[in-house]
């Protein structure tokens, strides 16, 4: 047997449902609610911008003791996340707090791909480029946008 | 839908005249469950929770959800004021949430008779949704509130008279005959006379209690002063470091829950005890000890030592950023006892049919592989590797812990400590062989650091050790060199058989390991998974060599910033 569900987590989900953050969606599955497929639009303005990343989102059984654990599904080229899609952002670890939700989380993940901080970085590669040549990052993270992150028709 | 889903929320508002009750009942909330407060506590940084809920989250981490602050739950507060307005609030919500809608619907039938449906349908497609959803629930809330909000005052009745209450459902088969009066209690046949004479007498009483009860206007606001009984009383925190694992069973032994499992597993069942114990003490001792041990048991089911293993060990072993060092230290006792063993029954053939028998069990436990590992599987076009691993990749002692629980709770690990791990075996197999030559276990390493290029290869597909058999039988050994062979021969041979049946095995390797893998492209290198594994072995590396490769994936030493 699998642990209940826990209202918050029923609540969280209903108000994803009914009043969605612009430019992010989460659908919980239909054979386990704590499983929830993200889509997150790049921001506008940023590298990303017209890019939808999909996300995969976890709501381990003792959240929200613990943070949900996400990863990026769509190939992203980000100086914080790294070629598994594992994203390094304070919340998701050492600063996360049982008064954050889901919502709060993606809005962060969002936020992150506007401004990316090559100086704690996750992927050397990407963070060491992104401070050589921050035009050429930005180039390749557009490219990879085009390439892995179009919205499917 | 079922009733569990059916649940209050401030978004009921939204669509009522009364919008402005949205933001004043999520004000009502814990920030922690999302609910209404139930017990509030006041932290000393003047933040408010459920007492359940900051307890457990103080013994978590320590901090203030809300703003980080370290606090100590015995600093907790009651927050009785917050308390009676919630009761007050959840007690008037009902028949307000009512009046909103009927009021608005009146509105609305007003402005467009008989085209409400059509117009709502054509305005946005969310808002129907939301409406239908919402429709439904009013319904149910307001059958709900026209029968709830009886029971609400008998339930304080409840306090009172505790143990009627609990005791039908948890002794339904004992043999005992219901009260007949309906008191709830359960009583020996031949008791049941005496007790229905005192029955009666406890029930006219309780009724006229009652009567005086109603007449009181603020009947429920006696319910959050601190009751009149003796509270029980807290239960302090221990210090787990300080005490050892048999005093800490005898601790949980005291306090009456269950002392068995690992040390985590009762380190975390007593914290789980002390903050429900606790919880139920901050609001005046409602429960009784009976209903704390049942939520102790859901607990226990969902999260403690019954709660389902998520990753099957096979997953978490294979998994690039496993602890392979501490997992060889923690199971150095199982080493030492399988060497032991077999130099006991060194060179019977009994050994071969086990390894046989074990290879099955392997292939058995993968097919097993529990569901949430599957969902986690994405897509090849992604190039993002092992779903498991990303999924708990950021937590690989919490893995760790997991792995030590799950041994330690006599299960199937625990009997079968060297499934999957194919280093372990291959490193177990030639201390054997070491030991049937008289030859001290350490030499593997003398012999690794005197040579690293020559035997020590860690790439020979057909010698998973890397060492030369030949070279473990000394000049001087009581057994002649030619028996090492076959008993080597036989080794290398079962370790073939194995290879066969577990073919199914290694696809699900080829998907776990897939990182390694995507390591293998930067560096264009050749994959050989058996390779991978036998090489990928943090303890044979010489103390002070240097490795071929890196011990520790880069990917996964960064995972932890």
């Amino acid at each position: 047997m699998t642990a209940p569900l826990p209202k918050r987590i029923i609540k969280e989900t209903e108000r994803l449902q009914t009043e969605p953050v612009p430019g992010i969606s989460a659908q919980p599955h239909d054979d386990n609610a704590r499983y929830f497929d993200v889509m997150v639009q790049g921001p506008d303005g940023s590298c990303y911008e017209g890019g939808v990343f999909s996300l995969e989102l976890f709501l381990p059984d003792d959240y929200p003791m613990t943070p949900p654990r996400i990863r990026f599904l769509t190939r992203i080229y980000h100086p914080n996340i790294d070629r598994l899609g594992r994203i390094c952002l304070d919340v998701l670890k050492n600063n996360w707090s049982p008064a954050l939700q889901i919502r709060t989380i993606l809005l962060s993940i969002q936020a992150l791909l506007g401004a990316p901080n090559p100086e704690d970085p996750l992927n050397e590669a990407v963070a060491k480029q992104w401070k050589e040549n921050q035009g050429e990052a930005i180039k390749t993270a557009r490219e990879w946008t085009k390439l892995y992150a179009q919205p499917k028709q | 839908m079922d009733g569990a889903y059916d649940i209050p929320d401030p978004t009921d508002w939204l669509e009522t005249p009364l919008k402005d009750f949205s933001p004043l009942e999520s004000a009502l909330h814990c920030d922690i469950c999302k609910e209404f407060y139930e017990t509030p506590m006041i932290t000393s940084c003047c933040h408010t929770f459920c007492s359940k809920c900051i307890r457990t989250c103080l013994s978590a981490n320590g901090k203030c959800p809300s703003c980080q602050t370290a606090d100590q739950a015995s600093k907790l507060r009651n927050n009785w004021i917050l308390q009676t307005v919630v009761e007050q609030f959840l007690a008037a919500r009902p028949a307000a949430l009512e009046v909103a809608r009927r009021d608005k619907q009146s509105q609305e039938q007003a402005k467009k008779p008989g085209k409400r449906k059509r117009a709502v349908l054509d305005s946005d497609d969310v808002a129907e949704v939301e409406r239908d959803g919402r429709t439904t629930r009013s319904k149910s809330r307001r059958i709900a509130a026209s029968q709830t909000s009886e029971p609400e005052t008998i339930e304080i009745e409840d306090s009172d008279g505790e143990d009627a209450a609990y005791s039908p459902e948890k002794e339904a088969d004992d043999g005992l005959v219901e009260c007949l009066f309906g008191c709830g209690k359960r009583i020996k046949p031949d008791q049941m006379d005496a007790h229905l004479d005192r029955c009666q007498q406890e029930q006219e009483a309780e009724a006229a209690a009652k009567r005086a009860k109603s007449r009181t206007p603020i009947s429920t606001t006696s319910r959050n002063r601190p009751p009149d009984k003796p509270a029980p009383e807290r239960i302090s925190e221990l210090n787990y470091s300080l005490l050892n694992d048999r005093k800490l069973r005898l601790k949980l032994e005291d306090a009456g829950i269950p002392n068995t499992g690992s040390r985590q597993l009762l380190i975390k069942r007593h914290t789980e005890w002390v903050n429900l114990w606790n919880a139920n003490c901050d609001s005046g001792g409602k429960k009784t000890q009976r209903e704390l041990l049942r939520d102790l048991d859901a607990w226990e089911r969902t999260q403690g030592g019954k709660a389902p293993v998520v990753n099957g060990l096979s997953s978490t072993i294979m998994r690039k950023d496993f602890d392979g060092v501490g997992w060889a230290s923690s199971n150095k006792d199982n080493f030492s006892r399988l060497i032991a063993d077999a130099r006991r029954k060194k060179s019977s053939p009994a050994e071969e049919s086990k390894e046989g028998g074990k290879g099955t069990e392997v292939v058995d436990m993968v097919d097993a592989e529990p569901q949430p590992g599957k969902k986690l599987q994405t897509d090849d076009r992604n190039g993002h590797g092992s779903p498991a691993a990303a999924q708990q990749a950021d937590h690989p002692m919490e893995n760790h812990d997991t792995i030590l629980e799950t041994t330690n709770d006599h299960t199937y690990e625990q009997d079968h400590p060297y499934e999957n791990n194919r280093t372990a075996l291959s490193s177990v197999r030639a201390k054997v062989a070491a030991a049937n030559a008289n030859e001290p276990i350490e030499p593997h390493i003398n012999a690794g650091f005197a040579a690293p290029t020559s035997p020590f290869s860690p790439s020979h597909p057909n010698n998973p050790t890397g060492r030369d058999p030949s070279s473990l039988a000394p000049s001087g050994s009581d057994n002649p060199p030619l028996l090492q062979q076959s008993h080597w021969g036989q080794l290398s041979q079962s370790q073939q058989q194995q290879q066969q049946q577990q073919q199914q095995e290694q696809q699900q390797w080829t998907t776990t390991t897939r990182d390694e893998h995507l390591l293998k492209d930067n560096t264009r290198e050749m994959c050989d998974l058996q390779r991978h594994h036998v090489s990928s072995s943090p303890i044979k590396m010489p103390m002070f060599a240097v490795p071929s490769r890196p011990v520790c994936d880069v990917d996964g030493g960064e995972a932890e910033k």
